[in-house]
């Protein structure tokens, strides 16, 4: 009997502990990010999708279809690099990069591979398609430009390897 | 259902009038289909944490309606397929697909589910893409993709459905 | 301004002035009384769906948005000012949505369950006073009628469970039929200790009971109070009681194969459940629509929100129970009780 009532105001004390804790929540204010109007703080080394952009500087494409990418990538996302060699110029480049979305699991290990450091992952994560042949994108004629503390980040990527070529020159 | 199939193109211009009160009707149902979007939500893999992620406090689905749990496919509209398709699980994903009502719609959420992903090639076991055994309307790339980005996902969705005609051409 | 103010606060005898009136009127056209009667029947009906269908609509978008409260989240935002044509968007969908039958159900009684589910909520409005003389029919055995009608949504319950052809849905209606039976005891003793206070069991004489703040029941009843909102949220099939659609066992018990409508109509009779509970523990314990300066009919109403807002936030707070746990804490736990407070009720008004 002593146990019974003991069981009942422990019972009912527990309960009360509860309710006292989802009231204390009632009064925060909500922590919700409101998607389409605010927009998340990402990481520099945030990975989106892969992006070829153009070096500002040299105003083109840094990629010379070495195919090194496409050989790393565990997916096979990079699909097909079509090389082509401009007359007067030693290194070939890249005429058409076809990169498959869909396959990619942003895993990096192409940009880590890249000894030009010719493509990255962006800040681009809102993705989605009705059409699953828009997925497979071509990255040489997109053209893209980086901006902000991305595109610097890139630049001191390959910045040691023009100082470097400076050296060797001398 | 007659307004499933579309009305007919001809029937409607015979009619005055008749065009204009169509306009607002295809406009308060596509409004209203848009914003109670119910899911089954089929959390395969570590694409179902995401899903999870934007019920939850701090991306909260509920803001567009699409919180109620349905937790029989008899009252979804959506189903979310988070995560690798394996050959065992496509029956189950099929009838499902068939259990719920019209007007339907799949988002393939992740890499997995839209070309199998890291399962594409060398596997005996993986389903390459749940549109093999069920449409697609949204693809959402990522692996897992973002919170933010599914819901980029379900907005294109939402866009979608606004685009659906009550009056069609060629229907008898 | 003064008619007004005498609709708002002298309801019942604005009211029976305009009976009166029409009667008069009825009578110099001499035609036969009872399609008067009829009309004003009708009428009444109306009013009462009306109102039904309203405040189920605001009561799911309520519900949304104090859940989001205690989840630290915003809740439906987006259709409306904050969201407030949410849950017409929801029925406007239902409405249009495929209506699918399965194959082998038992067609007759899958198409009546939602009916006989809804049907019982909607007769209890008979007895539910919204304000004074804001009552469609005082009946003289008014809270008796309720449990009578109450206990006759089992009979929907069940047969949807049965019909659906379903092992789910089967398993669902069972367990409600056998929770909502084992709750409906605690349940009457409480109610039974609240008439010895009042002495009737009519809804106007339990309300003119509490005439007075000090003397409404929920002073004089403290416990019975809780226990009724335990065993009446039990009642109504709501978390932490809901294991007749416990998802993560049942799928969603008895309304697994219902969709579109008649799952609309689940939906409606378990919110309007929902309201009649809380309106009637507001009738029995919070002295009804009685109180100062606001019209009683505002009064009742927000009284029965409050009620409301208690139970969700026992949904919110407390996980599902066990089914095992739950028959031993109506047998084992609220029944004794609800015996001793009703004893005790029982010495105390005999001897003081």
């Amino acid at each position: 009997m002593i146990k019974y009532i003991k069981n009942i105001i422990t019972g009912i004390i527990s309960l009360c502990e509860g309710l006292s804790v989802t009231l204390k929540h009632v009064f925060r204010k909500p922590i919700t990010l409101q998607y389409p109007e605010q927009k998340p703080d990402l990481q520099l080394r945030y990975r989106g999708r892969l992006v070829m952009p153009v070096d500002p500087e040299k105003n083109d494409i840094r990629c010379t279809a070495c195919m090194i990418c496409a050989k790393v990538c565990p997916n096979h996302s990079i699909l097909e690099i079509e090389k082509v060699i401009e007359d007067g110029k030693p290194k070939p480049k890249a005429k058409k990069y076809i990169y498959n979305l869909g396959t990619c699991m942003f895993c990096n290990l192409c940009v880590e591979a890249c000894p030009f450091a010719a493509i990255i992952m962006s800040d681009e994560y809102a993705l989605a398609n009705e059409d699953k042949e828009k997925l497979i994108l071509e990255l040489v004629s997109e053209k893209y430009n980086l901006t902000g503390k991305k595109l610097n980040w890139w630049k001191s990527k390959f910045k040691d390897e023009t100082i470097n070529k400076e050296k060797v020159q001398k | 259902m007659g307004l499933m199939n579309g009305i007919d193109e001809k029937f409607v211009k015979k009619i005055p009038g008749l065009p204009v009160v169509l306009t607002s009707l295809e406009w308060i149902i596509n409004t209203s289909r848009k914003n109670s979007i119910w899911t089954v939500t089929f959390g395969l893999r570590c694409c179902a944490i995401e899903m999870m992620a934007i019920a939850a406090a701090r991306y909260d689905w509920a803001r567009f309606g699409l919180e109620v749990p349905a937790a029989s496919p008899r009252r979804a509209d959506m189903m979310i397929v988070a995560g690798t398709v394996v050959k065992k699980m496509a029956p189950v994903i099929k009838r499902l697909y068939e259990q719920m009502p019209e007007p339907k719609y799949v988002l393939a959420m992740g890499a997995c589910a839209i070309s199998g992903g890291p399962f594409k090639y060398d596997t005996y076991s993986v389903i390459k893409g749940v549109d093999k055994i069920i449409p697609v309307d949204v693809y959402i790339p990522g692996c897992p993709p973002r919170p933010e980005a599914l819901f980029d996902g379900i907005m294109k969705l939402q866009d979608k459905i606004m685009k659906q005609k009550l009056v069609k051409k060629g229907v008898k | 301004m003064e008619l007004i103010k005498d609709i708002l606060y002298n309801t019942d005898k604005i009211l029976k002035d305009f009976y009166n009136w029409a009667y008069k009127l009825w009578s110099s056209f001499n035609l036969p009384f009872f399609i008067l009667d009829i009309v004003f029947y009708l009428l009444i009906t109306l009013a009462v769906a009306a109102f039904l269908v309203f405040n189920a609509l605001f009561i799911i978008y309520y519900d949304r948005k104090v859940a989001a409260k205690f989840q630290v989240r915003y809740g439906p935002n987006r259709v409306g000012y904050k969201g407030i044509l949410q849950t017409v968007a929801d029925t406007i969908k239902l409405l249009i949505k495929e209506d699918i039958n399965a194959d082998k159900v038992d067609k007759i009684v899958f198409f009546l369950a939602p009916f006989l589910v809804f049907i019982p909520s909607f007769l209890v409005f008979l007895v539910i006073p919204f304000g004074k003389g804001l009552i469609p029919a005082d009946l003289n055995i008014g809270i008796l009628y309720v449990l009578a009608i109450t206990g006759l949504s089992v009979l929907g319950i069940l047969s949807a469970g049965w019909a659906s052809n379903n092992k789910y849905s089967l398993i669902g209606g069972m367990r409600s039929a056998a929770q909502i039976i084992s709750y409906e005891i605690p349940m009457v003793l409480v109610i039974l200790s609240v008439l010895l206070l009042s002495g009737s069991l009519k809804m106007g004489d339990i309300i003119n009971a509490q005439s007075s703040i000090s003397k409404w029941f929920i002073f004089v009843q403290p416990i019975g109070f809780i226990l009724f909102l335990i065993a009446g949220n039990a009642e109504i099939n709501r978390a932490p009681f809901d294991l007749p659609e416990a998802e993560s066992e049942l799928v969603s018990g008895f309304i697994t194969e219902y969709s579109a409508m008649k799952f609309a109509f689940f939906f409606l009779a378990e919110y309007t459940n929902l309201f009649l509970t809380s309106a009637i523990a507001t009738t029995l314990f919070l002295g009804g629509w009685q109180g100062p300066f606001l019209p009683p009919f505002v009064w009742f109403i927000i009284k029965t929100y409050l009620v409301i807002t208690l139970l969700m936030w026992f949904r919110w707070t407390f996980p599902r129970i066990r089914v095992d746990h739950l028959m031993e804490f109506s047998w084992k736990y609220l029944t004794p009780i609800a015996f001793v407070n009703l004893i005790a009720t029982a010495i105390l008004v005999k001897f003081i």
